[in-house]
């Protein structure tokens, strides 16, 4: 019989110490890897597979949700989410029952758990819980709607944009191109998806193709089409059309 | 120092208060000398009607220069032989416009004053050199005059000391506001260390850390058993006092450092520097603590390699310059939309300068490499700070 393998995702080295040392006795499991950030469970998750992922909730950056949501691999692991306090999301994992664990957590609690995990795998019903857990992660989407940054990737690397950074959005074939300052970043993503994902107090659609970051609007002028141009303090122009006119001028009413 | 914040509506009351009596003033100038009831009485009581009506309609008039003057001469700013010196001008200009101001004023409708005047009634002004006659009267009217110029010192000093009393009384108000201002921060910064340390998220992770380092150290668990009672304890004991020495302060600060260092490891460096001569200095009480806590949490986001936060204390001259600064990804867009967000931050601004007024500055700075560094400079005092506010202010 094959060994569960598995990973601990915990930005605390003592946390992750925990785990290793109550799995250490355990002759049916192997501990394959252990990230110490969101960002290393996203890069490697999908090249170590493993069957089992001790996730933490909390970490900086990146958070375990957020590691679900855009990690890359078919089925998932078996997920246990590891927090030390979070009611929200302890709410959630009930009412999905997906197995999570409290920190701090003892040996008889963490049994249970393996006990459980070995009785998923003894009876190969794995894909049941990658069902439960999409529709956790689809709550958890609606719970939090508008992002906060935008993980991006080029080749194997991962990183980040804030959000509060991007100046303007502009379509471009399969791809939107997002100016921040002087750079411009590549994000696979469709015009409409992202518009949803934008909180809309700070991100209005100006063009069919184009969203503008409201803060950073310097001035707009009316021509005698009545379009709009828009004055960003980037120095980038941008037209405003009459489709989207009232669109935007609502929201500096609104405010 | 901002009265204008503490009583805005006050100097609008005064001000129409005081437009109210000066059109009554008006009024009784033009009707007075006309109405059928004053010309019916007797010459020596409408005389001396007028003259008081008159008398205290100038002394309306001349109020807010008095009080501008003692504005001017505050006890704060000037010595006492300047104020004494200023108000003594100020007496003999006030007097002279009064005097001259009130026979002006009294000969419009009595016409000139006649001569011996003086002899058969209180005549109400200064002689005039061309009906002044005999030694006699000369000295009766000299006399008559003294009489009015003792009146003009009489009502010189008493708007003076209200003018004083009115700013004594503000001044002790003003302080008041402040100090139960300053007692409200102090509470809030209490509160707000008592939340991140009560906090589930800290207490418990840190909690787990020690449940994880019992199987592997056991005198270590036990040392941060200790650290973390210690933190608690002293969190906890809330004493109430506005300011604390730096080196207290700094310790506090090490119990949460500590333990924040043994749950992160090697992802988290620390380093504090305290110079030997600003340890002595006081420092309001868990000023500090929200700016570390920012800034810790600021460095476990640094996305490369480990979170480095410094945080030195130095004395420059009469000042204490406190650095706090961290290596995270710093922050974009304005200050004051930091601060807006940051509970912690702002708090802290305004406890300083609530405390130390102009004397204080707080930078809050994005580095060019990462990072944010706060900047905190106030005078160095061995002595709680309000007490030099007692005595000086």
């Amino acid at each position: 019989m094959s060994k569960i393998k598995i990973a601990i995702v915990d930005d605390e080295p003592f946390a992750r110490k925990k785990i290793v040392n109550f799995l250490n006795e355990s002759i049916d499991c192997e501990i394959i890897a252990e990230y110490e950030n969101g960002r290393e469970a996203l890069h490697y998750l999908p090249d170590s597979m493993p069957d089992v992922v001790f996730l933490d909730i909390q970490m900086p950056e990146l958070d375990g949700f957020e590691v679900l949501q855009n990690l890359q691999m078919t089925p998932l692991p078996l997920i246990v989410f590891v927090t030390a306090y979070d009611q929200y999301a302890i709410t959630a994992f009930d009412h999905h029952a997906l197995d999570y664990l409290l920190k701090p957590f003892d040996r008889e609690r963490f049994e249970k758990t393996m006990l459980r995990i070995r009785e998923t795998f003894a009876t190969r019903s794995v894909g049941k819980t990658d069902e439960r857990l999409q529709h956790l992660l689809g709550q958890i989407d609606r719970q939090r709607p508008y992002l906060k940054r935008l993980l991006l990737r080029t080749g194997s690397d991962i990183y980040f944009v804030k959000v509060e950074e991007i100046d303007w959005i502009e379509a471009a074939g399969n791809y939107l191109n997002l100016h921040t300052g002087r750079k411009t970043h590549l994000l696979r993503e469709t015009m409409t998806n992202i518009e949803k994902k934008l909180d809309p107090a700070n991100f209005v659609r100006i063009h069919r193709s184009q969203i503008v970051n409201l803060d950073r609007i310097k001035k707009m002028q009316s021509d005698s089409h009545g379009d709009y141009e828009i004055l960003l303090d980037t120095g980038q122009r941008l037209t405003l059309t009459r489709t989207y006119r009232d669109n935007l001028l609502q929201r500096f009413e609104g405010r | 120092m901002n009265s204008e914040k503490i009583a805005p509506k006050s100097w609008w009351l005064a001000l129409l208060f005081y437009a109210g009596w000066l059109a009554i003033g008006y009024g009784l100038f033009f009707i007075l000398p006309t109405s059928t009831l004053v010309q019916s009485w007797q010459p020596p009581v409408r005389h001396f009607i007028l003259q008081f009506t008159f008398s205290l309609y100038m002394v309306g008039l001349l109020t807010p220069p008095v009080i501008f003057i003692t504005k001017i001469l505050s006890f704060e700013k000037l010595s006492w032989w300047q104020i004494i010196g200023g108000h003594l001008i100020g007496l003999i200009v006030f007097t002279a416009i009064y005097i001259h101001a009130l026979q002006f004023s009294i000969e419009q409708f009595l016409g000139p004053l006649p001569r011996g005047f003086g002899a058969r009634m209180r005549p109400p002004l200064l002689p005039r050199p061309d009906n002044v006659a005999s030694g006699i009267l000369q000295i009766r009217l000299f006399l008559n005059a003294l009489q009015h110029i003792w009146q003009a010192v009489f009502y010189y000093l008493l708007i003076l000391g209200v003018g004083y009393s009115i700013s004594f009384y503000r001044k002790f108000r003003e302080r008041e506001i402040r100090a139960s201002q300053l007692e409200t921060q102090l509470i809030n910064s209490q509160l707000q260390a008592l939340k991140t340390q009560l906090q589930p998220h800290f207490l418990f992770n840190t909690l787990h850390t020690l449940s994880s380092l019992i199987y592997e150290d056991v005198p270590a668990a036990d040392k941060m058993i200790r650290q973390l009672s210690d933190l608690l304890r002293l969190t906890l004991e809330t004493t109430g006092d506005q300011e604390i020495p730096l080196k207290k302060e700094v310790e506090h600060l090490k119990l949460y450092l500590d333990i924040m260092q043994i749950r992160f490891q090697n992802r988290l460096q620390v380093e504090i520097t305290v110079d030997e001569n600003a340890k002595t200095t006081l420092i309001p009480t868990l000023l500090l603590q929200p700016l570390v806590e920012n800034s810790i949490k600021h460095g476990l986001e640094a996305t490369a390699g480990k979170g480095i936060v410094t945080i030195s204390a130095s004395r420059m001259a009469e000042d204490v310059i406190i650095v706090v600064e961290d290596n995270g990804p710093g922050f974009t867009g304005e200050t004051d939309a930091l601060l807006q967000k940051g509970v912690g931050l702002r708090n802290t601004k305004d406890r300083l300068s609530k405390l130390f007024g102009a004397a204080q500055k707080m930078d809050i700075i994005s580095r060019e490499n990462g990072g944010m560094r706060i900047l905190i400079r106030f005078p160095y005092h061995a002595e709680p700070w309000m007490q030099n506010l007692r005595g000086e202010k």
